[in-house]
């Protein structure tokens, strides 16, 4: 436990800069600040402040540059979000300490820019800890009747503590991206999507970050280039993932997702997913009398780690169609094209691709209900994952 | 391969984009005016920036003013720029757009410029894949939209395949629908001749806008209002729209229209309808509209033996806005210096139905007034028992009773006024207001009510559209009155001076019933 944080001035506070508080007296402290604040605003000496306040973000993490990462993705975050963020840090491996800070994220609006909006930021350390330690300082700190996000910014090895948190949460971000190829993770998550709390659920951000790719393949099917019919006819797909060749027994967290998403949608019904002797994977899914395949392999690629590259799909007629990242100008798109049946090209108007954290969590707080489609995506997950380690 | 118009995407459902749009043309005709500068293009362009423009859509831009395809993208980039600073503008996305964006000089009152607009949807269908369906926007005087549906219709545009929904044409009307209860009724027959009901969309700017579109999420969605939203509970409700702008140049058609056709027939009334209506029975679009109907169609008729009652007109002479003298309307720009026409209308109108017997809905609407707001509250009844003293010299009238107000521009958000006791040994009330802000609460940006009214379009969403019943009925209810105004002309214009709140009369209706218009 640190010895008491020495009193700031709501000036300081209010520029955005960290004050150090005693973790049991955090909320008297905000009080103390805001009430300075208020007194500078009668005084003339600062401008207009309101403090806003829509939800509750948790982020944890157990991240070593967690303060200056998390902490600027929050503020990016609450300018466009206005919420209390709570940013949750949890060391266990380090010396015994707790210790808290407090900021207030303002950005200028108004006609003049002669308003600020604020948003407080509160961060809590927990290290060397035990498990009950940081969501003792977290929960009380949650501003009553408004919904908590908990954003699970850390991998499975700390879910002692988010079974904790989520007593007083309404959602669970979790983010299978950060380890790409781990599809226990992807596994846990599918388990949590299916929490027995009614008034929880799960979602995840390597799922978000899909939804441009479901959406350009989806837009493929409205009449231009194809027509809805080609949907029903598909019988092969391959999704490449960015990743070593060399490294073929892996299967990204993500082209399972969009592989998991694509059968759940058109019905398809898994019967295998098997190794290949090459070492990449292919899951076959029977539909009305068929047999659709699914194929997964890495290409060498310079986006992040598992991050899906390219998605084609081959239709009964033999037509194709791509859809793939690609960057265009300095911007990230992911473009579909197919080739028509007199050979020409035809493309669909490029989907811009969401890659930021901070925009992607901006998406995801706007979601206040269940998502029906990425719990029966997670479901077709768990039954992949499941007949691939059967088959080990 | 056929083409299955009617089955649903599986792979879109459950999306952030949930309702697939079909392919589809805009034609935009008048598309060297204002409107398509200044609200259309940027609209259209800031829904392609969310992707929310369907594949295979394409832009034709018409009017008389002779520019090439790249003239045309040139000048509506300018625009965009000038006119939605809002709007982020890179050259990238703008390309992709303007890659869709045509332009075809033509008169289109005449047969032949519609031949040559009907060739160039057939290349754009086949170059984009529209599929042939086409929206018609009309952004051109209302005197020529009868001429234009015409010759749409001459020139095959506006034919449907019998039994099959699509290709489909759309027709977006702007405001106003005719200039009176009969002319209105006879573009509407015109229209109708070419068109059906549910292809015609006329657009009623203030019905996009999220905070008139978040009334009916306030009333129905929360469980708290609802069951004080009736004559039991509500005193009166007062409807403010108020400008601190003149005619900013459009003397020559305020003179034809005035306050009454240019406000309230369609702003006010379809803001009235959507505060009074019942609960529809789901949100499909004519359930909406069957509401908001049965409103327009349950108001009282005027009594025109009393209607200065009723009905209160006024005319801005000079005065002081933020401090600045400015003119007074007759003598702005193309204004007769002797006009009769009026810039301000307050009107007192009941609801003649089980919710809202005798609770009068006071409306006003102004040019040059005060403050530039516009706002309904609902102002409550008292507390049967004075239990506390309000201690105020008049025993508390001055403060009012509660009064919920829901904030439509600008600031748009939703207030809440109510008492509380100061602090101390005291038993002194105060008033105060629970503020909510959609600009603090919300840190994204809102789309304009034209991105989502011309989205709604191309969904074939009409819920934010307002239908025929329903302008029958809004003039029906005001047109006796505009014939009453038109045959005996206000000699005591101009009767309000710029900056204030209207004519002394507009206070004096609300002073008879002894209420008073909300100070803002």
């Amino acid at each position: 436990m640190t010895p008491s944080a020495q009193k700031t001035d709501s000036k300081s506070f209010l520029s955005g800069r960290l004050t150090q508080v005693d973790p049991d007296g955090i909320e008297r402290e905000l009080r103390r600040l805001w009430a300075q604040a208020a007194d500078g605003v009668a005084a003339g000496t600062h401008p207009d402040v309101v403090r806003a306040c829509s939800f509750n973000l948790v982020l944890f993490s157990g991240d070593e540059d967690a303060e200056s990462k998390c902490g600027e993705i929050l503020s990016e975050i609450v300018s466009h979000h206005p919420c209390r963020s709570i940013l949750a840090i949890y060391r266990p491996e380090k010396p015994s300490h707790l210790e808290a800070w407090v900021s207030a994220a303002c950005h200028l609006t108004g006609a003049a820019l002669m308003k600020q909006i604020c948003c407080e930021q509160i961060t809590v350390v927990s290290e060397g800890q035990g498990s009950s330690a940081l969501p003792s300082v977290v929960a009380p700190l949650l501003i009553r009747d408004l919904p908590v996000f908990l954003w699970w910014r850390a991998n499975q090895s700390h879910f002692q503590i988010m079974e904790k948190l989520l007593c007083c949460c309404r959602r669970l971000i979790i983010d299978s991206g950060r380890e790409p190829f781990n599809l226990p993770f992807l596994m846990q998550a599918a388990e949590l999507t299916a929490l027995p709390r009614k008034d929880v659920f799960a979602s995840d951000l390597n799922w978000r970050r899909l939804l441009s790719w479901c959406q350009s393949l989806g837009n493929a099917f409205d009449g231009f280039p194809l027509s809805l019919d080609y949907l029903f006819t598909v019988r092969q797909v391959k999704i490449l993932h960015s990743g070593q060749v060399a490294d073929r027994q892996e299967i990204s967290c993500q082209s399972l997702l969009l592989a998991s998403w694509m059968a759940a949608r058109l019905g398809w019904q898994p019967t295998s997913f098997l190794r290949n002797p090459d070492g990449t994977a292919t899951a076959a899914f029977s539909y009305q009398g068929s047999t659709v395949q699914i194929h997964f392999a890495p290409k060498a690629d310079s986006l992040p780690a598992g991050s899906v590259v390219s998605l084609t799909c081959t239709f009964l007629d033999e037509r194709h169609l791509e859809v793939s990242y690609q960057l265009r100008q300095g911007s990230e798109y992911i473009v579909a094209a197919t080739d028509s049946p007199d050979g020409r090209a035809e493309e669909l108007e490029p989907t811009a691709l969401t890659v930021s954290e901070s925009d992607l969590i901006g998406q995801e707080v706007e979601v206040i209900c269940r998502d029906a489609v990425y719990e029966a995506t997670m479901n077709m997950v768990y039954r992949l994952i499941d007949m691939l380690s059967m088959e080990k | 391969m056929s083409q299955s118009p009617v089955m649903v995407n599986p792979l879109k459902e459950g999306l952030k984009i949930e309702q697939a749009s079909e392919p589809c043309a805009m034609v935009v005709l008048g598309a060297h005016g204002d409107l398509t500068k200044r609200k259309l293009v940027p609209a259209l362009f800031a829904l392609h920036q969310q992707g929310l423009l369907p594949p295979g859509f394409c832009i034709v831009g018409m009017s008389r003013t002779k520019m090439s395809d790249d003239e045309f993208r040139q000048s509506m980039a300018r625009s965009i720029q000038q006119f939605a600073p809002e709007i982020p503008f890179d050259q990238s996305t703008w390309e992709r757009f303007a890659a869709f964006l045509y332009y075809l000089p033509s008169n289109f009152g005449k047969e032949e410029g519609l031949f040559d607009l009907a060739k160039l949807l057939k290349e754009l269908e086949q170059r984009h894949g529209t599929r042939g369906n086409n929206i018609f926007y009309m952004a051109t005087p209302p005197s020529l939209y009868g001429q234009i549906v015409d010759r749409l219709a001459e020139s095959g545009l506006t034919q449907m395949h019998p039994g099959l929904k699509a290709p489909w044409p759309r027709i977006i009307v702007e405001k106003p629908f005719g200039r009176d209860l009969s002319s209105a009724r006879e573009l509407d027959l015109h229209i109708h001749n070419s068109f059906e009901e549910e292809q015609v969309y006329r657009i009623d700017h203030y019905l996009g806008k999220e905070t008139v579109q978040n009334i009916m999420v306030l009333r129905f969605a929360n469980g708290i209002f609802e069951p004080l939203w009736n004559r039991q509970h509500v005193d009166h409700v007062q409807i403010t729209n108020a400008e601190t702008i003149g005619v900013e140049g459009r003397g020559g058609y305020y003179e034809e229209a005035g306050n009454m056709r240019d406000m309230i027939q369609n702003h006010m009334l379809q803001l009235l309808s959507l505060v009074a209506m019942e609960p529809p029975i789901s949100l499909d679009a004519e359930a909406t509209r069957d509401e908001k109907t049965k409103v327009l169609k349950s108001m009282r008729p005027f009594d025109l033996k009393s209607l200065k009652k009723f009905a209160v007109r006024g005319q801005y002479g000079q005065g002081f806005i933020a401090g600045q003298p400015v003119p007074g309307y007759r003598q702005e720009e193309s204004v007769s210096g002797e006009s009769k026409t009026e810039t301000f209308t307050a009107l007192k109108l009941f609801i003649d139905n089980w919710r809202w017997a005798d609770v009068p809905f006071y409306v006003r609407s102004g040019k040059r007034l005060g403050r530039a707001i516009t706002e309904v509250a609902i102002h409550f009844k008292r507390a049967p028992h004075r239990l506390f003293s309000l201690d105020a010299d008049d025993g508390g009238q001055a403060l009012g009773p509660n009064a919920l107000v829901l904030q439509i521009q600008p600031d748009e958000g939703i207030c809440l006024k109510f008492a509380t006791k100061q602090p101390g040994p005291t038993t002194q009330l105060r008033w105060l207001s629970m503020d909510f802000k959609y600009g603090t609460a919300f840190g994204v940006r809102s789309p304009s009510a034209y991105e989502r009214l011309v989205h709604d379009c191309i969904q074939g969403d009409a819920t934010l559209f307002a239908r025929t019943d329903a302008v029958d009925a809004s003039w029906s209810l005001i047109s006796p009155i505009l014939q009453e105004w038109a045959q005996t002309p206000c000699n005591q214009f101009p009767n309000y001076a710029a900056g204030s709140w209207g004519p002394a009369e507009s206070d004096e209706m609300l002073l008879a019933d002894g209420r008073a218009w909300r100070i803002i």
